[in-house]
């Protein structure tokens, strides 16, 4: 049996019971993972309130290195996204000197930015 | 504003203030105003309290203690917060239904990302506590003419979002092409039929003119910066993938660095991480 657990009583070692997805459905942790302080951090970051935990005895599937480059893919691909986005936003104006230095800085916070749906039909 | 003024008057569903956050307003706007009338005003609407106490004491605000009472959010917060609580609660409720050609979430992002960029910008301003409220219930609700358009004047509503997607431009732009009036002009006549003070409703009437304000020129073009800093780090979506420029008198008025817009915008998407509280109180 599977246990709900906080994530402030998540502990290294504890093994995730099934897959987390980010929002754009990749999966950033598989089910059957390890927990490294890497990962409760990567889950703090996006802000992943509880996780099911495999109870001890339960059978073990060691993945980590593998989820570990799935984990670098979608954070690339994430960061990519919200890069293409601001250069879409900026397009037509990023000749003017105010809107170029306001790209600049918009552009080094990507890693940050949730993106939501675009455009007409859906905003 | 006349015309937009005319609109208003004739779109006959509009929705009016509920009575309690028509007086909280009119109380707020008078100086002879106690913490207990506020409170006795809001007690009579249990929903609307329970509403205002759930967001006070979401991570949104981070109070490190949890506010029980309405006459405590009263006395922490002060009289104008309480107002742009009230007010932000109905005005979501209101047009919480899904938009055909709006997506309803995204574009409440946009809006709660600029009154947060709004409010820090405003801090940096050093402005008084009173303007600073203004300045983020006016962020809020800048776009509120956009709304209306939505759920009442559709057909206009298509137009503009028609030429927004054949020529890739701002909503402003499309609307330019194809109206007689801009969103900024009906949202503003909106608030302004809800007898918000004119300290608000001239901020969401130019905030993309902020050159045109007849009076407090640095909060307008805070506004003006704070709508174009949202943009710039994607939180949400008001109805175009496209940016305005800054305008130069309004970045001068604003006499800012770069430094702290990138503070703006850093704590704007840190801000936006707890910004599901103001949507999901009901």
């Amino acid at each position: 049996m599977a246990k709900i657990i906080q994530i402030n009583d998540i502990v290294e070692g504890m093994i995730a019971a099934h897959d987390i997805m980010n929002n754009d459905g990749h999966v950033l942790l598989a089910g059957g993972t390890r927990l490294t302080p890497n990962h409760i951090n990567l889950l703090r970051k996006r802000e992943v309130e509880s996780l099911l935990i495999r109870e001890p005895g339960e059978e073990l599937v060691e993945i980590d290195e593998e989820l570990a480059k799935v984990e670098e893919n979608s954070n690339s691909v994430v960061i990519r996204r919200a890069q293409e986005r601001i250069q879409k936003v900026f397009a037509k104006v990023r000749e003017d000197e105010l809107m170029g230095k306001l790209f600049s800085l918009a552009l080094s916070r990507a890693a940050e930015i949730t993106l939501t749906p675009e455009g007409n039909g859906d905003g | 504003m006349a015309d937009v003024k005319k609109l208003v008057s004739e779109i006959e569903e509009l929705p009016t203030l509920p009575v309690v956050v028509a007086k909280i307003t009119e109380l707020v706007n008078s100086d002879t105003t106690s913490a207990s009338d506020i409170n006795f005003t809001l007690s009579k609407d249990l929903a609307l309290s329970s509403r205002i106490l759930k967001i006070v004491n979401s991570s949104f605000y981070g109070f490190p203690r949890r506010i029980n009472s309405i006459t405590q959010a009263v006395v922490i917060l002060g009289f104008h917060s309480i107002r742009n609580l009230a007010l932000s609660s109905f005005v979501f409720s209101a047009f919480a239904k899904g938009w055909q050609s709006f997506d309803n979430r995204a574009f409440w992002l946009h809006s709660l990302a600029t009154a947060v960029a709004a409010n820090q910008i405003a801090g940096l301003l050093r402005v008084p506590q009173r303007t600073r409220e203004d300045m983020f219930i006016a962020g809020l609700l800048h776009d509120l003419g956009k709304v209306v358009m939505c759920e009442y004047i559709q057909e206009d509503m298509d137009r503009v979002l028609k030429i927004v997607a054949q020529q890739d431009c701002l909503f402003l732009d499309a609307e330019a092409a194809c109206l007689e009036y801009n969103h900024a002009h009906l949202g503003a006549s909106l608030l302004d039929s809800w007898r918000l003070p004119s300290s608000v409703v001239e901020l969401v009437e130019f905030h993309h003119q902020p050159e045109n304000a007849a009076v407090e020129s640095q909060p307008c073009a805070a506004i003006h910066l704070a709508d174009i800093i949202a943009r710039s780090i994607c939180c949400g979506n008001g109805g175009d993938n496209k940016i305005p420029k800054i305008n130069p008198a309004a970045w001068q008025t604003l006499a800012l660095g770069w430094d702290d817009v990138g503070a703006v915008m850093d704590h704007t998407l840190a801000e936006m991480k707890n910004a599901s509280a103001f949507f999901e109180a009901d």
